[in-house]
């Protein structure tokens, strides 16, 4: 701007805002020929110019706020004092306490002689008493008392004061931060992890009961004098957040000092459960680090929220270094405590069960989850720099995963190879991390390389196998189809080929006795080919390497045969649509299955489960409900709970469901749901979900009410899973959508449709045939509402969207197909609505067989069709069958 | 002091006299303050500011308007509107200096509920620094948003105190406002 002569920049402005809109940037340019800074500057303040209208035109918001707290200041200085000895429900006010921004806090006790009983009691300043506010708080603290933890501060009853000052009154604690008990108390590491284990119970219990407190800090999280933690105001920040605010009630408000404030508050994006656990894994790193994170000293608001959106937090062992507790952080709790307090809320823990977990595995020597997931982590930060991103990280960390899980399977079934093979997985992964670690030599100059992303490092990696493993060459093929592996993601299919080939290769030489070793490279590079969407090769691989189990002898007691079998059988429909070929590859599985590996019935259940969703997924819901009952039975036999069963349990539930069986669905629904609650607790997705398809199931048996409840509270968990847009909220969200349209409630019904449909959008890829779901329920709603013209149009765009995504003979289609005939019918177009009527009932009858609620739904809509044209003759063709 | 002495001192103003703005100035501070501090004191939950801004309601009360023509009161007024920076500015700054040096009390979600004025406390801050950088460009401008925002002059008063025409007020509205808004971009949501 200095070298900017600003008059120069405002003549110029001048002339231009004088010209009409159209001849200003012609004007512009002419005038700032070869200046090119000029020209910016001018084209930047006229766009701004543009951008802020209506900006500072209402001063009085701004002013309004100050005044009000001006005259704050002056009631607060003659009121200080004035409240001691007054009553507030029924207890006398008797100290001040505390005093902070939201107003003041008294220590009180009961007003009749003979109760003994303190309380603490709040006292909001500046809280607006509207009537919607006090309803509002009053619903809030209807939850909030529900709050029964020994380690959660009870809050009793809340109110307004006779002046409309809202005030809440609680259990009253004598103690102090936890931070300050530790230091005074000198408490050991292990009575720190004790004390905040507590912590994450109550916080846990909160959780459950959806509730989040979202200033969570030292000061709310005292211990009393017998050691026992109690966190204060819990929810507190919900019940006094000022309803007709939406953008508090969204974000939360900004902060002034953030210490423990999570980088989704500082950028006042949606606050969930995580929010909570980044500010309990501040207070977890200052307990046994005895610092903040993030030096905040002489920080500028500014500064401390850059701080917390982008610096990378110190080990807790780093800040401690050369004490005697550097040893003890080392390794898990610096994992804990650094997974705790992530940036994305995604890679924290999200639920304060898993920080327990963590916790209680580090305390018996169990491996904790953090550290894997600091592998994780490092490696996705390492290639977040190198743009090629995320899905690289994440197909690498799949094949790890996939290593490990086929060893752990190996050492359990072959002990006298167990020993190679937990050698090559742990080389495997130390090559990995070495591989992503900054203080590898090369990646100063990988950095540097004006194009290098990683290529030099996956060819120094290259290199480094032939050269270091030349004497080991079971790991040396086991690391080429690691490094084969990333290639691929990478997207360089030729470098990926040439080292998975080799490593092949590598192993026909090496295994000749041992084809099995080969199978089992060719199923994994198959896996490969198939997420590659190279399905043909895939194919083969499969088809090779089952002809070597084929030929081995003891192919029937490996389980990797069947497991390459499973893989070949579900590539065939899920990915290739051949769904008769499927069904062959899958039924001998289950066939060999039944037969030589009788033992293990866990393996035929998932067989069973295979051929289950093959015949759902075409609607052959006659055949896939035996697999699912038999499934079900082998599992219960073994299994009171497992979260195996629960999900095929709700499998076939959907099934029920959608053959209009509701009583059946909503009876295996329940007991799924209670399932899942008993494994995971009430916050997990599965719960969430199970809720929503019992919303659904009410929504057949148009019990709508039940419906209603059970849908919000489906959304309400999701949304506090996902803090982001969600396929399964969004899916939720459309049943809500299908309720309103039963309730005839049409206004609602569209506006969320409306919604759901934009978010559908974002959510899947353009086509999916997922896609088209609200735009059917949309086109339903226009239906009833009599918009023929805009019905037409959603449905005909939903039918698009399904002929070129699902199979042809999909009932799906003939659903699409059938709802557009209905319109065309009521539209007078009944020639063309004729031919769509009857084509999608054959083919739904078909599909779906007669007996069943849209094959039901497609006949009546045919009976509509013939009474409305005025032929008695077809109709009564049609009226005859129902009978 | 008298009503008739503040508006002897306008007068005098408008001849020319020296050191009478220095006079004026603090009078019309110490009113508008006080009338900050006690008129707003809440007497209902549901409270609302009175229609009349403060900066003219000083005016009523400090000026005898019979001896005093339109221009004098847009001078008047002109003064006021600085005052009113002035003051809100103080607060803003008192308020954020009390937050920020408070010894080690963490102010963190509740009590910003409570205190959004705080976030708009910031936002006044932010655009006083940005209206002195703009003073430096061109001070009319800086006086116009003054005016404008401040003491929420109409067009015609804030034409007649800077003895300019109501257009280029209009304009150089437009050019500050702009020019403010390109400056404090992200800084704080602008609605």
């Amino acid at each position: 701007m200095s070298d900017i002569n600003w008059q120069k920049v405002e003549t110029i402005l001048d002339k231009a805002l004088e010209l009409p809109k159209d001849q200003r940037q012609e004007f512009i340019d002419e005038e700032c020929k070869g200046k090119p800074k000029l020209k910016g500057e001018v084209t930047l303040l006229l766009d701004s110019i543009f951008d802020s209208e209506g900006w500072l035109e209402n001063p009085e918001e701004y002013k309004r706020d100050m005044y009000d707290e001006m005259a704050d200041d002056v009631q607060l200085l003659s009121s200080n004092q004035s409240l001691i000895d007054t009553k507030v429900g029924s207890y006398l006010i008797k100290e001040k306490i505390g005093e902070g921004g939201m107003g003041s806090v008294y220590l009180a006790k009961h007003s009749s002689a003979d109760i003994d009983h303190k309380v603490a009691i709040k006292i909001i300043r500046s809280g607006k008493a509207t009537q919607e506010n006090i309803k509002r708080f009053k619903r809030e603290q209807q939850i909030l008392a529900g709050l029964h933890h020994p380690g959660i501060a009870r809050m009793y009853d809340a109110g307004t004061t006779g002046d409309g000052s809202p005030y809440i009154i609680m259990e009253y604690v004598d103690g102090m931060p936890i931070t300050d008990y530790c230091e005074k108390d000198k408490c050991t590491l292990q009575q720190k992890l004790e004390l905040f284990t507590d912590v994450l119970q109550a916080v846990r219990h909160a959780h459950e009961n959806l509730v989040i407190h979202r200033d969570l800090k030292p000061e709310n999280i005292l211990v009393d004098e017998s050691g026992n933690i109690k966190i204060l105001d819990f929810g507190i920040s919900k019940l006094l957040e000022n309803s007709d605010d939406t953008s508090l009630t969204k974000t939360g408000a900004r902060l002034l000092t953030p210490r423990y404030a999570a980088p989704e508050q500082v950028r006042q994006e949606n606050i969930t459960t995580a929010t909570d656990l980044y500010a309990l894994g501040i207070v977890f790193y200052e307990l046994i680090a005895g610092g903040h994170p993030f030096s905040f000293e002489d920080f500028s608001q500014y500064e401390m929220e850059q701080a917390i959106l982008k610096q990378e937090a110190v080990k807790p062992s780093t800040k401690v270094a050369g004490s005697k507790a550097e040893k003890q952080l080392q390794g898990d709790l610096d994992a804990i405590a650094l997974k705790a307090i992530r940036k994305e809320s995604e890679h924290r823990y999200r639920m304060a069960n898993e920080f327990l977990e963590d916790l209680k595995n580090y305390q018996n020597g169990i491996p904790v989850s953090a550290i894997e997931d600091s592998l994780r982590y490092r490696s996705q930060k390492f290639f977040k720099r190198h743009k090629q991103g995320i899905a690289v990280a994440a197909g690498i960390l799949l094949f790890i995963f996939g290593l490990s899980g086929f060893y752990t399977w190996q050492i359990a079934q072959e002990r006298d190879v167990a020993q190679l093979e937990a050698e090559k997985a742990e080389q495997v992964t130390d090559f990995l991390i070495d591989l992503f670690n900054q203080s590898n030599p090369y990646f100063e100059e990988i950095q540097g390389g004006l194009n290098a992303k990683i290529g030099p490092l996956l060819e120094y990696g290259t290199n480094q196998i032939d050269k270091e493993l030349e004497d080991q060459a079971e790991v040396r093929a086991e690391l080429k189809t690691v490094v084969g592996r990333i290639y691929s993601e990478l997207g360089e299919f030729g470098k990926a080929e040439t080292l998975l080939t080799a490593s092949l290769e590598l192993k026909k030489q090496l295994y000749q006795t041992r084809k099995i070793e080969i199978a089992r490279s060719m199923s994994a590079l198959a896996f490969l080919h198939q997420e590659q969407g190279n399905y043909s090769s895939a194919e083969s691989l499969l088809v090779n390497s089952i002809h070597i189990f084929e030929n081995s002898q003891n192919k029937f007691e490996d389980e990797e045969y069947f497991k390459v079998m499973r893989r070949f059988g579900n590539l065939l429909w899920f990915n290739k649509g051949e769904y008769e070929k499927a069904d062959s590859v899958l039924q001998r599985t289950l066939k060999l299955r039944r037969k030589y590996s009788g033992s293990d019935k866990l393996g035929i259940a998932a067989t069973l489960n295979d051929l289950a969703t093959l015949n759902h997924a075409q609607g052959k819901y006659s055949q896939a409900a035996p697999f699912y009952r038999e499934s079900i039975d082998i599992y219960q036999r073994i299994y009171n709970e497992h979260a195996n069963l629960a999900i095929i349990m709700s499998n076939f539930s959907a099934l029920l469901r959608e053959k209009g069986n509701y009583d059946e669905a909503e009876k295996y629904q329940q007991q799924a749901l209670e399932m899942h609650q008993n494994i995971t607790g009430e916050e997990s997705i599965d719960v969430a979900l199970g809720l929503g398809n019992l919303g659904s199931i009410a929504l057949g048996k148009n019990q709508l009410e039940k419906a209603d409840s059970l849908l919000s509270e489906a959304v309400k968990k999701l949304k506090i899973i996902y803090s982001d847009l969600h396929p399964y909220i969004s899916r939720t969200k459309l049943n809500i959508g299908r309720l309103y349209i039963k309730q005839q409630n049409y206004e609602k019904a569209e506006s969320i449709l409306l919604e759901v449909n934009n978010e559908y959008q974002k959510v899947f890829p353009p086509g999916h045939p997922r896609s088209s779901d609200p735009l059917l329920e949309l086109g339903t709603l226009y239906l009833k509402t009599k918009k023929y013209e805009k019905s037409r149009t959603y449905l005909e765009k939903a039918h698009k969207i399904r002929v070129e995504g699902y199979p042809k003979e999909s009932w799906r289609i003939a659903e699409t197909m059938n709802t557009l005939g209905f319109c065309l019918s009521r539209m007078e177009k009944y020639q063309e609505a004729d031919t769509l009527l009857n084509n999608s009932f054959k083919q739904l009858k078909n599909a779906r067989g007669e007996k069943d609620p849209v094959t039901e739904m497609a006949r009546s809509n045919l009976i509509d069709h013939y009474s409305r044209w005025g032929k008695p003759l077809l109709l009564e063709k049609f009226q005859s069958k129902t009978e | 002091m008298e009503k008739s002495g503040v508006t002897q001192l306008l007068v005098r103003l408008k001849k020319g006299e020296k050191g009478i703005y220095d006079k004026l100035y603090p009078l019309i501070y110490e009113e508008l303050r006080g009338m900050a501090y006690t008129h707003m004191r809440r007497q209902s939950p549901d409270h609302t500011l009175s229609k009349t801004e403060l900066v003219h309601e000083t005016y009523l009360k400090l000026i005898d308007q019979s001896q005093i023509d339109f221009t004098d009161k847009s001078h008047f007024l002109a003064i006021a509107s600085r005052c009113m920076r002035q003051i809100l500015i103080d607060y803003a700054r008192k308020k954020h200096a009390q937050k920020r040096g408070g010894k080690n009390k963490d102010i963190t979600f509740i009590d910003e509920i409570f205190e959004k004025q705080n976030k708009k406390a910031q936002e006044l801050l932010d655009i006083d620094a940005a209206l002195r950088e703009l003073e430096k460009l061109n001070e009319r401008l800086s006086k116009v948003v003054e005016m404008r925002f401040f003491g929420e002059m109409t067009i015609e008063e804030t034409a007649k105190a800077l003895d300019i025409s109501e257009s280029t007020v209009k304009r150089d509205w437009m050019k500050a406002r702009g020019w403010l808004y390109k400056e404090l971009k992200g800084r704080f949501e602008i609605e």
